[in-house]
């Protein structure tokens, strides 16, 4: 093993969402001096906007460091930052690949989490060091030691020298930086064995083509070489590798133990999968590595386009979109409301508003996203199954024998004094508790069985409403479970409108129905005629409202004949109308769909 | 055929809903006025084909007798045929009254807005109810025979009895022309203000429809036709000057954040009266935004400006103007509009209904493109 290799350190940080992995990147990177001030801008890594705004990290990140050690040796980290929402678990698990260790960061205030755990689990099975730290230790609030007895507790890994550290003020960050070399081991692998090379993410450059993210774990990789996706089997010749710092920085070489990118003018996004192997043309490697398992959707939705949208240009984002996001997954369906669009598949309720803020911020395309929905799975009567995941090809009643649901086991973890209420949400959500423990005298994990469509529909927004803020979640499919489940069409202006159609349990069906019918006569504009919002099952109408014909809509005016602002008036009126749908004669705005989904408070 | 609108933005104080440009420094009037003279004099050449010419404002009746006679000059009267001057009940004397007979005007309009004394301090007029028929005595006894009163409806905390009373009030002056306006709320107004703070309610939707079929119901006996969205009047007292707008006809507009519309521009005049001045005395324009009217813009215009109307327009007209067919351009719109009981068509003309009046705005956007 040359001397280069054993400087390098690969790692990611792991943790509970807030509990500060972004700013502790933040600062590693200011600490070992990568970037000038100029260039820091507050959580550098997370450099999608929509991600700053929201406060989370969703795509991978990776950067390189140098630091100096006490040992007097230039140590080369390669941080790979990982997502902390539930929903992109399997992000993590993608970037842990490419890693030998993991710091675990944990909140000294709050302690160990639903996602801590989740977390340490994924890190656990890769083989990974782990490196617990304790952050936000300047808040009054901390309580290091209590904590770092819950980490030996909970996890079982020993937490009594931990760092502790305030990501936020700076403070103790040299204490990390040291615990890494100290402890990550350095990257096995031979440069002179045959390429193998791991993609463990990859995003889309409209000049470089895809750029997959990499970790080379035998042999050296350069431009010009010949090299060949294994699992792909396409060959390509390299353009360019170099490494993050984090912007692109081209390199000579990439080789054993290095974490970096790779570009080959690949212009097919599908010649780029994430967990494929890269390896040389001429010389390859023998084994592959045993690639992901494919992401698997949990939540399915249709997106169509909105009034003058075109199909073809929510294809081609939605194909750079999944180069990024390999757990989006995509095809073609026709609604009789909406026409040509898409179903597609997504890991939970947040990856799909993410994804349909990004196709409509990134890429300008004004979407109308339906009900979100599970995948049932049907035995019709002449005992065939289906799986269902778009409520309109639910088969006849008559020719349905069972329906069996999703069922997930659900960690929640909340203040003792939150447990009460939490039950109740549960109850209501058809949870039936498998167990409950107390981690400490102040916090309880609760563990319940959940349909999973109970779940995609706003309950982690009730979860933190109810617990303000305190609550935290993680979930994992269980296996399917018979239901009463029923389709529960929505009618405006007595026409079924297929994209809110959705997939109830049997007692939920008329509260539900309620609840849309009323959501709907809010959000739908009132026209020049009485519209009835109607929820039925089957022929039976089980919920109704009426949107009044418009009484006034009216600017008498002129303004001494300024013709200019009342024609500018209109045409702002008009601008409105174009993010709106037409059903027969029904304008309905895009909000209407949204505005079905959200949480509701009272409930 | 053009109108000229000249525009007054003077006021001894500003209307809680006004958000006309309107400054209350009277001492500006002078110099205001030769700036005026100094565009007249810019549009010269379109003078001899004004038949309207319209005051307003602001508060016309602040001009002296010179200042207006100063204005007045720069304008050919050859084919004048209305001359009409607004009025407030606080400014106008027998005095002015004699000086517009003098100039040529032969119509006056006067804001009324409402007669019950209390809403009209709330909404910051200066007079009061005594002042109005005191004044419109005086404008008939001067020999005005064409006078238009202005109303607003939907005061705030306006019940159906004030509304009765302004209504009889009005129609015990007889007056040839009512323009009635529901009250608007304007963004920056001082009332929109007091609309934000909660301390007065706006009138409902259901309730300013109410009232205007109030109005109209009560006018429509007393033999004013409504022959347009806002306007009623005896038979053969239309305002011939707002006509040439809802016309599509074209209009020069003077003086500050005046409009106007010629040779196929829409246009407007800056709306700072010392910029106005100084642009003026430099020998400068005062138009500060124009936009072209193409094709299709003009259609429109013509379909909703002539859609303000009662009597609507010809659809024979409309296809000969054009070298279109309405009925294939729209049958869509129509349709709709038709089944919905928006519009109507009757001998060749297309209409609205009262309920389309209602909703015009939603009527006119259809036809946007």
């Amino acid at each position: 093993m040359d001397k280069r290799q054993n400087r390098i350190r690969n790692f990611s940080i792991i943790a509970h969402i807030d509990h500060g992995k972004s700013t502790l990147a933040d600062r590693l990177i200011e600490e070992t001096g990568m970037l000038t001030d100029r260039e820091m801008k507050d959580q550098i890594l997370d450099n999608m906007d929509l991600e700053r705004e929201r406060g989370i990290t969703i795509k991978l990140q990776t950067t390189q460091l140098l630091y100096n050690a006490a040992d007097g040796v230039e140590y080369i980290l390669n941080l790979i930052d990982t997502p902390g929402h539930v929903d992109f678990t399997y992000e993590v698990s993608r970037s842990l690949a490419a890693c030998e260790g993991a710091v675990l960061v944990v909140d000294a205030t709050q302690g160990v989490e639903a996602q801590t755990l989740a977390n340490v689990y994924l890190a656990d099975t890769q083989g990974l060091e782990i490196i617990p730290v304790l952050n936000k230790i300047d808040l009054p609030s901390a309580r290091p030691d209590e904590i770092k007895h819950e980490i030996e507790e909970t996890i079982g890994i020993i937490a009594d020298d931990a760092p502790m550290i305030s990501a936020k003020e700076g403070l103790n960050i040299g204490a990390v930086l040291e615990r890494i070399v100290e402890r990550v081991p350095a990257p096995s692998g031979d440069r002179d064995k045959p390429l193998k090379v791991l993609i463990f993410d990859s995003f889309y450059d409209s000049y470089k083509g895809a750029v997959a993210l990499v970790r080379v774990f035998d042999g050296t990789i350069k431009k010009g070489d010949k090299i060949k996706m294994m699992a792909a089997n396409k060959n390509f010749e390299v353009s360019e590798v170099g490494l993050f710092s984090p912007m692109m920085i081209p390199t000579k070489e990439l080789s054993a133990g290095d974490v970096g990118y790779v570009t080959a003018s690949i212009k097919n996004v599908k010649d780029c999968r994430v967990g494929d192997t890269i390896t040389n043309a001429q010389n390859p490697t023998a084994v592959a590595f045993p690639g992901y398992k494919k992401a698997t959707p949990m939540v399915y939705c249709g997106i169509y386009p909105a009034e003058g949208e075109h199909y073809d240009d929510i294809r081609d984002a939605l194909e750079k979109l999944q180069l990024n996001d390999a757990a989006l997954s995509f095809e073609p369906e026709t609604s009789v409301a909406l026409g040509f669009g898409f179903r597609c598949g997504f890991l939970g309720l947040l990856h799909l508003e993410i994804i349909q803020e990004r196709l409509d911020r990134e890429y300008d395309l004004d979407l109308i996203a339906t009900s979100p929905s599970v995948i049932y799975r049907v035995t019709k009567t002449d005992g065939s199954v289906l799986m269902v995941q778009n409520p309109t090809n639910l088969p006849e009643k008559t020719q349905i024998d069972i329906i069996e649901e999703p069922i997930v086991k659900a960690d929640i973890i909340v203040p003792s004094e939150y447990v009460g209420n939490i039950m109740e949400l549960c109850q209501y959500r058809r949870g039936i508790m498998d167990h409950m423990r107390y981690i400490d005298e102040k916090r309880v994990i609760l563990t319940y069985d959940m349909p999973l469509n109970e779940v995609i529909y706003d309950f982690f927004d009730a979860l933190k409403s109810k617990t303000r803020g305190y609550g935290s979640l993680d979930y994992e499919f269980k296996e399917y479970r018979v239901s009463d489940l029923v389709r529960l069409d929505v009618l405006i202006n007595k026409e079924v409108i297929d994209a809110f159609s959705m997939i109830v349990h049997e007692s939920k069906a008329v509260s539900r129905g309620k609840q849309v019918c009323d959501r709907l006569k809010d959000a739908i504009p009132r026209q020049m005629f009485l519209i009835p919002i109607q929820a039925s099952i089957g022929n039976k109408v089980i919920a109704r409202e009426n949107i009044k014909a418009m009484r006034k809509d009216v600017l008498a005016k002129c303004y001494g004949g300024d013709i200019s602002r009342k024609k500018k008036l209109l045409e702002k009126q008009k601008e409105g109308k174009k993010k709106m749908r037409q059903f027969g004669n029904v304008e309905v705005p895009q909000s209407a769909f949204l505005s079905v989904l959200k949480f509701d408070d009272s409930k | 055929m053009r109108g000229l609108y000249i525009h007054i933005p003077f006021c001894k104080q500003k209307c809680h809903y006004c958000h006309f440009v309107s400054k209350t420094d009277l001492s500006l009037i002078d110099s205001y006025t030769d700036a005026l003279v100094e565009e007249l004099k810019s549009y010269r050449s379109y003078m001899n084909s004004i038949v309207t010419l319209y005051i307003g404002g602001g508060t016309p009746s602040l001009l002296s007798c010179s200042q207006l006679e100063k204005i007045v000059n720069q304008i050919d009267f050859e084919k004048i045929e209305e001359f009409t001057i607004e009025v407030n009940p606080e400014s106008v004397t027998e005095e002015k009254l004699m000086c517009y007979r003098k100039l040529g005007v032969n119509r006056i309009s006067m804001g009324v807005q409402t007669t019950d004394d209390k809403q009209l301090k709330l909404i910051g007029r200066l007079h009061n109810y005594s002042d109005v028929v005191e004044k419109f005595k005086l404008i008939r006894k001067m020999g005005f025979d064409n006078v238009n009163l202005d109303l607003i409806y939907g005061l705030p905390e306006q019940s159906e009895q004030s509304l009765q009373l302004d209504i009889d009030r009005i129609m015990d002056l007889s007056p040839e022309h009512i323009s009635t306006y529901s009250l608007m709320y304007e963004e920056g107004t001082f009332l929109d203000s007091l609309r934000i703070d909660g301390i007065v309610k706006a009138a409902t939707d259901e309730i300013d429809r109410k009232f205007f079929q109030l109005i109209q119901k009560q006018l429509e006996i007393k033999n004013y036709k409504r022959y347009e969205i806002s306007n009623f009047s005896k038979k053969g007292f239309e305002s011939n000057h707002n006509l040439l707008y809802w016309s599509a006809k074209e209009y020069i507009g003077a003086g500050v954040s005046a409009h106007g519309y010629l040779e196929r521009y829409r246009y407007e005049n800056e709306s700072d009266i010392q910029t106005y001045i100084q642009r003026m005395s430099e020998g400068k324009s005062a138009v500060v935004y124009r936009e072209f009217i193409d094709d299709k813009e003009e259609i429109f215009e013509y379909i909703m400006l002539n859609l303000r109307k009662s009597d609507g327009f010809a659809i024979s007209e409309f296809n000969n103007k054009f070298n279109l067919d309405f009925y294939v351009e729209y049958y869509n719109e129509i349709d709709y509009l038709v089944s919905n009981n928006a519009v109507s068509i009757e001998n060749g003309r297309i209409f609205l209904t009262n309920y389309g009046f209602d909703v015009s705005n939603s009527v006119y956007g259809k036809f946007l493109r």
